[in-house]
């Protein structure tokens, strides 16, 4: 046993190397060992001591006092730095909780003021990253290296680096302690040239569009550089193509951007492109990759990230810009360009919330600016949403309009005076609610005192088993799209639905079963689709109706919503952490995830359920919860509204990434979720390793038939806010899984996918890893899975 | 069975407490002022005349003998407040006066009195000035609950109009804890339980506004102790609590007061210990309960009870359960009897089956027996939401209750001038209250053109209907002061329901048109039938008979309005040439001593007729504006003489006959 762990371990570093930039290892510009320092209080809460583990013999230890802030442990100023690079910190901890409430070092380097004034310039002056230090990666007796991976401008400039650390909240009485016993700063150095910048024009890009990334290229030597520039196309589980190449050339101490392009082909997923930069002879000088979609309907790859190490979420928070305040034409621009910069950003869809003058009733006020609706009460400019939306979608994120179901406001109110017999109404006569207040107040919105009510006049929904309303509701979205240039819209509250106790202005009731209510809800939603159709043949659908719950009597309503690749949003999901959901069990909520997910695939949607409370709160949340929901989401097919775990310190990785990167794998179309008593696949591991209930088939893009097992190393506890230390299992070990033949095929390849460290000892990383196939006699073969930390997953195909 | 030492404490405890002491009234020296120490051995309290009369501390020896009074400002039980005052208002730090002391040792009374300035804020408030309010302890011996009646007495010689609000500012426990600590309030849509934070679907819900019971608790849900506050469902408004989980505060209806009349608001304050939530309370009993059900119908009930003002000898509990999607089916689970009600919790269980899926409606009927054998009969409903999605009583647009049930009928006392007699005011005086598409009907030209406005004295008072589905339908704001409603020339009703006008509206409107007053009902989409107003005196002094449903609009063939045969002398001079048409009107039946003046396609269109002793002037418009027409088509409200038509109305409402009548040279 030992010596496969041996070999496992040498394919692991082996591969880990392949990974590796193997050209042009980037330089140390920086570095500080605490074993020279003096013994003695550094600062209140950080002191530097002699001790055994270090090699010289000294280190600052930092004990838990209270959270906050300490002061700096490290500065440096005028480091030239462009592009990424990484600090390297040693460190040791006791009294960690395994995956949160650690202590976040921050790294922060701020472009220096005589760079600003300069000619030089760098988009923003401030750059920061963060790393945690985590009981999961730490040991009492041993340094281990925690990596911070920073990204600064693509110009050469010199910056002002410090080094923060803050220590989380606490759980119970824990006090614990870190070691820190020294810092290095790797970046590129001056000795050759590289790649400093990588700058998509887009994040998704539609097949047989020409995908543009502009390369920054830095040639810091003396002497003058003459090379090419390649890039390759890499997608699926080892799909791999040359996408450009062009000659570059660049004087000595200059940059240039390079402008790449070529034609978006391969399967509809998500691609990484990989950039190398090669001296004359075809050596590899430097090396770099950035994530694109290749889709024309960015919702399928909408994965953003919530990282946990920085607690920042991946897209810009700023983009309320784009829909709630007033913002300058600079500020939309800057937000976007912001998006396109940050690499971590895979934002494939957005919404557009509550812009509207009085949705369904009349989306596009008579006038502009506007009065707003709903939640936002105030002066609206309809010109400036004109251009965002417009810039928006020139990233190729698929740009929706969200839908108040109900007919809202002045709009309504005109609606209602004309057509009363267009609105349901309850069966006391009510139709729904108004304020008479409101209404007499906005007719002195012009005045400048004037002071706008908290909510619109009136709320009401319609009858759609009409013709006439179909119609309307039809022409409203028909505006959408043509005058506003709205790709998609996401319903919310009401959907076209009908239920018993729904009733007519001539008090009969539309639908008195709830059997013909849901053949009137279908046959409205397939109505009004079929009229938006026909004048607008590629708009996309979505409803906040993605719930079994919610569905529970309305197999026609939700196959028909379903239909057509709808945005199927789950939002009874944020309630499954509450203890009176069935589902804040944890074998319960996978199960359920899981399956549902499934159930709406095989409908035709995508599925998007919500996080836990609609989004991580540290006061309320429990952050391993996030890892498990996260993992358990990923394996539903779910795409994020609420920002998926990404934890690189946790050994955890970047999850939406994963999900992302091997999308076909994890969400792709022709996934089909096979019965927990499925004979295909065997997994010799212990209970706690779950695996029985995510066994699923698929047809790779190619073709190709494939059997998928995901592999989770379960919770620790069994229910949901219940892991308030955020403990997690140690890795399960050599699990062996096994695949039966299919219809007398074995498998021919396997490969393990992941973004987590393929064993505990090596950093995280996404990516698929070949498996030796063994014949395990008879018809099945078996692999070999080294370490399940969180979740891998193995895929055979026949 | 493992007995806690805590809970042999609390055995003790109840055995010591049980067998009373007697009540005393002490003074005491507090910051330099006199204040009164009532206290029966169960409860002791402080009374501050100098601090608003309030009780500035209070100590229940069975709830831990903990100081529920912060020391600091504000603070304390039996606040006087008047809602027409901003917060704090006038009485929080005034001075009272002591009118009696009774210090026997079965029941001590302590009564204050406080007279009225209206001063607050830079402004004296004319219709507060010189009221006198009149505020009596009694802490009886053998009772926990400390009563507090308030008196409000007009004086002389002018009527008055006020709403009282009452607060209790306390730590439930002894401390504040802003998750553990909890209000709950009884309202429609069950019992609303509101911490510091985490409010939920709902919001903030500060103000309740569908109370179906007047107690309201706060309670440490951790220490399972607290108060309950009894007030009279009958003349409650609002159940505050501020912020969730700080105060308690009964916010009573806006009352008139004629000269030297008066009215008193009962109120009890009772601790809570043993129950970590409240689910009813009357003077017999408090009660909460524990539910549990498996999402499908199968479930246990654990109801649990103390005594509350009285302690009943016994007490039944008739439980069933309704459920929510089907309320047809409602499942009996039992009937719970309770022994003589005291201090130590009681809890008894019930099990239940096939009341299908969650959410149910818990409903209980209790019957509480007192020592000599009379009965009193309640009944009680909570919204159990269990398995139910969305966490409460909400759908999916985060509004709509899933639930909502009937609120009890508040019983009427109204205290009115005598006789009831129009007030001659200079001035044309006219109330409107807008109802939902009435802005259609130009009632603002209507009136504007009905009179000079220019004496300065001329009034016109409009408010508005709306409509949530929580709190249903409400007024923007009610004359309740006679006075004032007796000075109208005449008032035009839009589409106004029953609950909006609540009883005591409707009654002051009956009185108004019983006092010759003027009256024209609009019709619209939730008038008439939908106003749920049939039935009730105030339709039976309109000229027509309403329908009882509220679907009760009929749908014309775009019919042309006409003057009806025998028309009245107010259609004249009007322009009928571009044939003004209706397409929906209520269908009612006119009653015999109302006139049709207009009608659409033989349906009555415009009804009138004078009722009561006094003669009063009602006028039913039973078109609706509203519907679509073909071009060409002109609709009612859109006719150019639509408004010379309402304006000459309004004359006629307002006896104005002159204006009609021909020189006879």
């Amino acid at each position: 046993m030992k010596k496969r762990c041996l070999v496992h371990l040498i394919i692991w570093l082996f591969a880990g190397l392949l990974g590796m930039n193997l050209c042009a290892a980037p330089e140390v510009l920086w570095k500080q060992d605490f074993g020279s320092a003096k013994v003695g209080p550094m600062f209140a809460g950080g002191v530097i001591v002699e001790e055994p583990f270090a090699k010289a013999g000294k280190s600052l230890q930092l004990e838990f006092a209270k959270e906050g802030a300490l002061p700096s442990i490290a500065t440096a100023k005028d480091m030239v730095l462009a592009g990424t690079g990484t600090l390297r910190v040693w460190v040791r901890g006791k009294g960690l909780n395994d995956v949160a409430n650690g202590l976040r070092l921050t790294v922060t380097l701020d472009l220096s003021a005589a760079a600003q004034a300069g000619k030089q310039t760098a988009p923003g002056r401030r750059f920061q990253a963060s790393g945690m230090v985590y009981g999961v990666r730490t040991n009492e007796k041993a340094y281990r290296m925690l990596p911070i991976y920073f990204e600064v401008g693509d110009e050469p400039a010199p910056y002002t680096l410090s080094i923060m650390a803050t220590w989380q909240t606490q759980t119970g009485d824990r006090k614990p302690t870190v070691w820190i016993e020294r810092l290095e700063l790797e970046g590129h150095g001056a000795s050759a040239p590289y790649i400093s910048g990588l700058l998509r024009t887009r994040f998704m890009y539609a097949p047989g569009t020409p995908v543009q990334i502009a390369v920054t290229v830095v040639n810091p030597t003396k002497e003058a550089f003459a090379g090419r520039l390649a890039a390759e196309d890499v997608f699926g589980l080892d799909g791999r193509r040359k996408a450009a190449e062009t000659a570059v050339s660049i004087a000595a101490g200059e940059k240039r951007v390079v402008d790449l392009a070529w034609k978006a082909a391969g399967p509809e997923a998500g691609h990484e492109v990989e950039f190398a930069l090669l001296d004359q002879n075809g050596k590899e000088v430097d090396r770099d990759q950035i994530s694109v979609g290749i889709t024309k309907d960015g919702r399928i790859l909408h994965l953003p990230a919530q990282d946990f190490e920085s607690g920042k979420l991946s897209s810009d928070s700023n983009h309320y810009l784009l829909y709630v305040w007033p913002a300058s034409h600079t500020e939309s621009r800057n937000i976007l360009a912001r998006f396109l910069r940050d690499r971590d950003n895979r934002t494939g869809r957005f919404e557009f919330f509550s812009w509207s003058w009085s949705d369904l009733a009349g989306f596009i006020p008579p006038e502009d600016p506007y009065l707003g609706n709903f939640e936002h009460q105030w002066w609206l400019s309809l010109k400036e949403y004109k251009e965002q939306i417009a810039m928006m979608k020139a990233t190729g994120t698929h740009v929706e309009s969200y839908i108040l179901g109900v007919w809202l406001g002045e709009a309504a109110y005109e609606l209602y005076h004309k057509h009363p017999d267009w609105f349901i109404y309850s069966r006391n006569g009510e139709v729904a609610d108004y304020d008479m207040e409101t209404h007499a107040r906005y007719a002195r919105r012009h005045e400048f005192e004037f002071v706008q009510a908290a909510k619109p006049c009136m709320g009401a929904v319609m009858d759609p088993t009409r013709s006439e309303v179909r119609r309307w509701v039809a022409d409203q979205i028909i505006r959408l799209g043509k005058e506003m240039g709205f790709e998609g819209v996401r319903w919310d509250v009401w959907w076209l639905n009908v239920a018993p106790g729904n009733y007519r202005l001539d008090g009969t009731e539309i639908a008195p079963t709830l059997e013909e209510a849901d053949r009137l809800s279908a046959e409205s939603i397939q109505a009004v689709k079929e009229l938006v159709a026909k004048e607008l043949p590629d708009l996309t659908w979505g409803y906040n109706c993605g719930s079994p719950e919610e569905n529970k009597n309305n197999p026609l309503r939700l196959a028909e919503m379903c239909k057509g690749r709808a945005w199927m949003l789950d939002e009874m999901a944020y309630l499954y952490g509450d203890k009176t959901s069935p589902f804040h069990f944890w074998n319960a909520y996978s199960k359920r995830m899981i399956e549902w997910g499934d159930h709406i695939r095989q409908l035709g949607g995508i599925y998007n359920p919500f996080m836990f409370g609609r989004g991580f709160n540290p006061a309320q949340h429990v952050e391993v919860d996030w890892l498990h929901a996260t993992i358990f989401q990923i394996l539903a097919g779910s795409r994020a509204s609420n920002s998926l775990y990404k934890n690189n310190a946790a050994l955890a990785g970047d999850l939406p990434l994963l999900a992302f990167r091997f999308s076909d794998t994890f969400s792709g179309w022709n996934l089909r979720l096979q019965p927990e008593n499925q004979t295909r696949i065997t997994v010799e591991a212990p209970p706690t390793l779950w695996w029985k209930g995510s066994v699923f088939s698929n047809k790779s893009p190619e073709g190709k038939d494939q059997t998928i097992v995901h592999l989770v190393n379960s919770p620790v506890a069994a229910e949901v806010g219940e892991n308030r230390d955020s403990k997690v299992r140690p890795p399960v070990l050599n699990v062996k899984v096994r695949c039966n033949a299919a219809a007398g095929r074995l498998p021919k390849k396997a490969w393990l996918v992941m973004a987590e460290s393929p064993t505990p000892d090596v950093e995280p990383k996404v990516q698929a890893v070949p498996l030796s196939l063994t014949k395990a006699g008879g018809d099945t073969v078996s692999v070999t899975v080294p370490a399940v930390l969180y979740l891998k997953t193995v895929v055979f195909e026949f | 069975m493992r007995v806690s030492i805590l809970h042999i404490m609390v055995v003790m405890a109840i055995f010591v407490f049980s067998v009373r002491a007697d009540v005393a009234l002490t003074k005491e020296d507090k910051d330099g002022e006199t204040c009164y120490r009532l206290d029966n051995g169960r409860v002791s309290l402080v009374v501050d005349p100098s601090k608003g009369g309030a009780v500035i501390s209070y100590k229940d020896k069975l709830g831990g003998d903990v100081e529920l009074i912060s020391d600091k400002s504000p603070r304390g039980l039996c606040l006087d407040h008047f809602q027409s005052q901003n917060w704090p208002g006038e009485m929080l730090g005034a001075r009272y006066e002591v009118t009696d002391q009774k210090n026997d040792p079965k029941a001590c009374v302590l009564a204050l009195r406080y007279q009225v300035t209206g001063q607050w804020g830079g402004s004296e408030e004319e219709r507060l000035k010189d009221l006198v309010l009149e505020k009596t302890y009694t802490l009886r011996a053998d009772r926990p609950a400390l009563e507090c009646r308030i008196k409000i007495i007009a004086p002389k010689k002018n009527s008055k109009l006020f709403a009282y609000w009452q607060q209790h500012i306390f730590f439930a426990g002894g401390q504040y804890d802003r998750l553990t600590d909890k209000s709950f309030r009884p309202s429609a849509r069950g019992v609303r339980v509101k911490a510091g934070e985490n409010w939920g679907a709902t919001g903030a819900e500060d103000f309740l506004r569908d109370p179906c019971a007047g107690w309201e608790a706060l309670l440490d849900t951790q220490r399972k102790s607290g108060l309950v506050v009894l007030s009279d469902y009958n003349e409650i408004d609002v159940l505050y609590a501020n912020c969730g989980n700080l105060t308690i505060e009964p916010m009573y209806r806006v009352t008139y007061l004629p000269a030297e009349q008066s009215v008193e608001y009962p109120t009890y304050v009772a601790p809570v210990v043993g129950l970590d939530n409240v689910v009813s309370a009357t003077a017999d009993y408090i009660a909460g309960y524990r539910m549990k059900t498996d999402g499908k119908g199968t479930g246990n009930i654990a109801l649990s009870a103390i005594r509350s003002v009285n302690a009943p000898a016994a007490l039944s509990m008739k439980v069933s359960l309704m459920n929510v999607q089907k309320p047809a089916q409602v499942t009996p689970a039992g009937t719970v009897l309770f022994d003589a009600l005291g201090d130590q919790v009681q809890t008894k269980e019930l099990a239940f089956k096939e009341a299908g899926e969650d959410p149910l409606v818990l409903k209980v009927e209790t019957e509480a027996n007192d020592a000599k054998g009379a009965q009193v009969a309640d009944q009680f409903e909570e919204y159990y939401n269990g398995t139910y999605g969305w966490g409460e009583n909400i759908t999916v647009d985060m509004a709509t209750p899933r639930y909502r049930g009937q609120r009890p009928r508040q019983k009427l006392t109204l205290a009115k001038p005598n006789p009831l007699k129009l007030k001659a005011v200079p001035g044309v005086q006219i109330w409107y209250a807008e109802g939902f598409l009435d802005d259609f009907f130009q009632v603002t030209p209507a009136v504007q053109m009905s009179y000079f406005n220019g004496s300065g004295k001329d009034r016109q008072d409009r408010v508005f209907t709306s409509h949530s589905a929580s709190f249903l339908t409400r007024l923007s704001a009610f004359p309740y002061d006679y006075d004032q409603l007796f000075s109208y020339d005449m008032i035009i009703l839009g589409g106004v329901k029953q609950e909006s006008l609540g009883n005591i509206g409707q009654e002051m409107l009956c009185d108004y048109l019983d006092a010759g007053g003027g009256m024209v009902m609009l019709g619209g989409p939730m008038a008439y039938g939908c106003s749920r107003l049939s039935g009730t005196p105030l339709a039976d002094l309109l000229p027509v008979t309403m329908a009882a449903t509220p679907f009760d609009l009929e749908k014309l063939p775009t019919t042309v309005v006409k003057p009806a045969k025998d028309c009245a002398p107010f259609l004249e001079d009007l322009d009928w040439s571009s044939s003004p048409r209706a397409l929906y009107v209520h269908k009612v039946e006119v009653k015999p001593w109302g006139k049709v003046v207009l009608e659409a396609d033989g349906r009555p269109f415009l009804v009138i007729g004078e009722v009561g002793l006094n003669k009063a002037r009602v006028a039913c418009f039973l078109g609706v504006p509203m519907g679509s027409f073909d071009k060409g088509q002109t609709p009612f409200w859109e006719w150019d003489d639509w408004k010379y038509l309402f304006r000459q109305l309004i004359w006629w409402v307002m006896k104005e006959d002159d204006r009609f009548k021909s020189d006879s040279w």
